[in-house]
């Protein structure tokens, strides 16, 4: 199946009934993965959409991976690291917030929602927050529907 | 003296004192709608020199391979030069290797311009105070500057290039006579529905020459990403999500050191209207980091840097 | 058969007429380039000297998948694409688009197995063509088999003379299109109107005659390669313009247990194109690389094809962003070689 037809069929297939989003999350591993794991292990209810992929370090999320993730068909997309001043790595973060707020307005100017991509920090403590966040995209990306792909026909 | 001139005398100056081993500029294309890239070696190739409104090209694409051979002069237009300060600072070339002839023309002629004209009759294409001449059997005809030119000159305001050597022609500051970002202001009234259809239409038409990448001088990895057999990222067919995911991803590899120069769009052979991401681009860096790529030689690489207090998407 | 003759107003119904039975393609403006599109697609214009795009993705794609596979612990199945099975007409096709085929049918016909989706396409698709009464600057068929009045793989072929077109079958094909009810015989005063329109854009075209001789003894050393060198930016625009190269990639799109393999165009002006998995690259440089196209279309293809591999259309001269022009080059590698320098064919 190429590509392009693989793409059709999950687009047909969201138009169905009970459509629920698909989320894909890059956490950092040192706060974000670790405020997730405090988020399940405190039995936070937070919605099941998103599937996780752990990462070193937030500076790790090439913008090539979130544009995969919107051509492949995902709904919406979370980059989540340690706040500003406590990456492991010190400065990593730093960088990837140049990057991601760049890249955040410029996936806007081409046409897919703001409310599809989120970008925040949540730290190993914040499994609250961590909850709080994915809830909010889960929300956000339910008012914007189904992603009918990066190139509307 | 004409630019043309002055130009041929400071290129042979530089060869015959051995300061520079070529001189990168225009000479005459096979017809003269059309002006090619030449490498002057010696000084009495300087005479093939030309300076008109057909030199389009951005030569600075070629000084990272040219200056592993010796020192190089290169013409380059006040966007063309921005180029140049850029590849300095992300160290693809070494200042002192390069001599900047920075030339600043009245603008350069827009392809479309010479729709109305049989080109193979056209004879000679030259610089007039108010626009561009076209010469024919028929005689002179001036084609005004707002027709003429390209877009990128139109928006031109010939600001002081942060580097140059010897510099050509006419520096005094001008008033643009049209707003850079206009298209960039009309596409935005689009819904984002709206947008996507618009980059489906341009994506499916792009046939994968890679002559935008091959053109950009900010475009100097020796293997592009797209090119790469092991990790495929970018698949090579040509479906617009996969022309999609190219060009998206270009774009945020030129981000920070794209000036705007409209080589990629010029080159495009399909008609993609890629400055358009790339002004918004720069729109972007100017807004988010608050610099300008190549405006100045001490601001670092857009993303080599960063500041404890750029934007943040959860400001405290 | 008679020549016939089909006013312009009425072109529009008979094509119509025709698109009931099989998909139509022509010229149609789209997004400011001029492609061969399924009618509809754009506004169709006619009044061009050539469109960006060869015919060739039409016969060709940019992409082509060739299977699709799906996996599911040892059990693999495989699905093969199936052949084009719809008829279609390609009209107001430049002689020297429809000439490329024959070229591209040669390439095709040299090799086994038998190349089932390039076969099916040509076998389904009906060519009708349009002479060229203003061909561009960059055009010069005339040095390269002349097309203008040596027709090539049309099944019937147009020429605008005015407020109307004078028609020619050259196929069983072409004559049952012509018998359509919108189609008159043809006048003398119609016949010397096209003769007027030929002479016209002839005189527009390069006089000199056919390259076939020179062609087989370039010089191999020629100083111009390097110069090319220098100035090629190695992109692809002129071979993806160009309506006989013919170069694919084998490429693999493989997502979880399943995918599929397709071809996708590719072009010896490309570094990667001959680099080999153990790292050598017999091509390494832009003078390889730019010689290359050269003397594949006027030399090799000679020896190969017996004809030539380039049909003048132009639009590797006027798309190439830094103005290299294949038919400068080729006219400068025909200029007598100085007697010292020998002919190397490596």
């Amino acid at each position: 199946m190429t590509e392009q037809e693989e793409r059709t069929e999950q687009v047909e297939t969201k138009e169905n009934a009970g459509w629920e989003p698909k989320l894909i999350g890059f956490l950092c591993n040192w706060c974000s993965y670790a405020g997730a794991d405090l988020a399940g292990s405190s039995r936070l209810k937070y919605p099941p959409n998103m599937r996780v992929v752990r990462v070193p370090c937030s500076g790790r999320v090439n913008p090539q991976f979130v544009m995969k993730a919107f051509e492949r068909g995902f709904d919406g997309v979370l980059v989540a690291g340690c706040h500003p001043g406590d990456c492991h790595y010190s400065k990593g973060n730093y960088y990837t917030r140049r990057r991601l707020m760049l890249f955040k307005e410029f996936l806007e100017f081409m046409g897919i929602e703001p409310e599809r991509f989120k970008f925040d920090w949540v730290s190993a403590a914040e499994g609250q927050k961590f909850a709080e966040v994915v809830g909010e995209l889960t929300e956000s990306v339910k008012r914007a529907g189904p992603f009918e792909g990066v190139c509307k026909r | 003296m004409s630019m043309e001139q002055e130009l041929r005398e400071k290129a042979k100056e530089l060869l015959s004192s051995g300061k520079v081993k070529v001189v990168i500029g225009y000479g005459e294309g096979s017809i003269p709608i059309k002006s090619t890239p030449i490498f002057v070696k010696t000084p009495e190739q300087a005479d093939c020199l030309v300076l008109n409104p057909t030199c389009t090209n951005n030569l600075t694409v070629y000084l990272p391979q040219a200056v592993k051979s010796g020192p190089v002069a290169v013409v380059a237009k006040p966007c063309e030069v921005k180029n140049i300060v850029e590849l300095v600072k992300e160290n693809q070339i070494k200042r002192e290797d390069v001599t900047v002839i920075a030339v600043s023309t009245p603008g350069i002629l827009n392809d479309a311009a010479l729709a109305e004209f049989d080109l193979l009759d056209v004879k000679k294409i030259s610089w007039k105070a108010d626009g561009v001449a076209v010469t024919t059997s028929q005689g002179d005809t001036v084609i005004p500057r707002d027709a003429a030119f390209q877009k990128k000159c139109l928006s031109c305001t010939a600001a002081q290039p942060a580097i140059a050597d010897i510099k050509i022609g006419d520096w005094a500051e001008r008033a643009p006579l049209q707003d850079k970002f206009a298209d960039v202001e009309e596409y935005e009234k689009l819904s984002a529905e709206e947008k996507r259809a618009f980059w489906a239409g341009q994506f499916s038409k792009c046939i994968r020459c890679y002559a935008c990448r091959q053109a950009c001088p900010g475009c100097y990895c020796n293997e592009c990403f797209v090119d790469k057999n092991g990790q495929i990222w970018a698949s090579k067919d040509t479906g617009a999500e996969s022309n999609w995911f190219f060009h998206m991803t270009r774009m945020m590899h030129t981000a920070g050191r794209c000036t705007g120069c409209g080589e990629c769009e010029r080159a495009c052979p399909m008609g993609i209207p890629l400055s358009l991401m790339g002004k918004k681009m720069s729109l972007l860096v100017k807004e988010l980091f608050g610099t300008q790529p190549g405006e100045s030689m001490e601001d670092a690489p857009v993303f080599g840097c960063y500041q404890t207090n750029d934007p943040d998407p959860c400001p405290e | 058969m008679e020549a016939k003759v089909i006013a312009k107003q009425d072109i529009s119904a008979w094509l119509s007429s025709l698109a009931e039975k099989m998909e139509v393609l022509a010229p149609v403006e789209d997004g400011g380039v001029i492609r061969y599109r399924p009618l509809g697609e754009g506004e169709m214009n006619l009044n061009f000297s050539g469109p960006a795009k060869s015919l060739r993705d039409h016969f060709t794609p940019e992409t082509e998948t060739l299977f699709r596979y799906k996996y599911e612990g040892l059990k693999a199945e495989l699905e093969e694409s199936p052949a084009e099975e719809h008829d279609r007409l390609i009209f107001g096709v430049r002689a020297c688009d429809a000439a490329a085929l024959k070229y591209v049918d040669a390439v095709y016909s040299m090799v086994e197995p038998r190349d089932e989706p390039y076969f099916a396409r040509r076998e389904r698709t009906t060519i009708v063509g349009l002479f060229c009464n203003n061909p561009a600057w960059s055009c010069f068929c005339t040095e390269v088999g002349n097309f203008l009045t040596n027709p090539q793989e049309m099944d019937a072929g147009l020429t605008d003379i005015g407020d109307k077109y004078y028609a020619e079958a050259y196929t069983a094909k072409g004559e049952e299109l012509l018998s359509a009810a919108q189609f008159e015989p043809a006048g003398a005063e119609d016949a010397a109107a096209v003769e007027k329109v030929k002479q016209k854009a002839l005189s527009r075209l390069p006089a000199k005659g056919a390259h076939e001789e020179a062609c087989l003894s370039y010089n191999w050393d020629s100083p111009i390669f390097p110069e090319l060198a220098e100035k090629c930016l190695g992109c692809g625009v002129c071979a993806y313009s160009c309506p006989t190269c013919h170069c694919f990639d084998i490429q693999e799109c493989a997502q979880g247990k399943k995918g599929s393999r397709f071809r996708c165009w590719d072009t010896c002006q490309f570094e990667k194109f001959t680099l080999m998995g153990h790292g050598h690259n017999p091509r390494p440089s832009k003078k390889e690389r730019t010689r290359q196209r050269v003397f594949h279309k006027f030399k090799y293809s000679i020896e190969r094809y017996k004809m030539l591999g380039c049909v003048g259309c132009g639009r590797c001269i006027s798309a190439c962003p830094v103005n290299i022009d294949i038919h400068a080059v080729v006219a400068e590698l025909e200029k007598p070689a100085p007697a010292s320098e020998g002919v190397n064919n490596e």
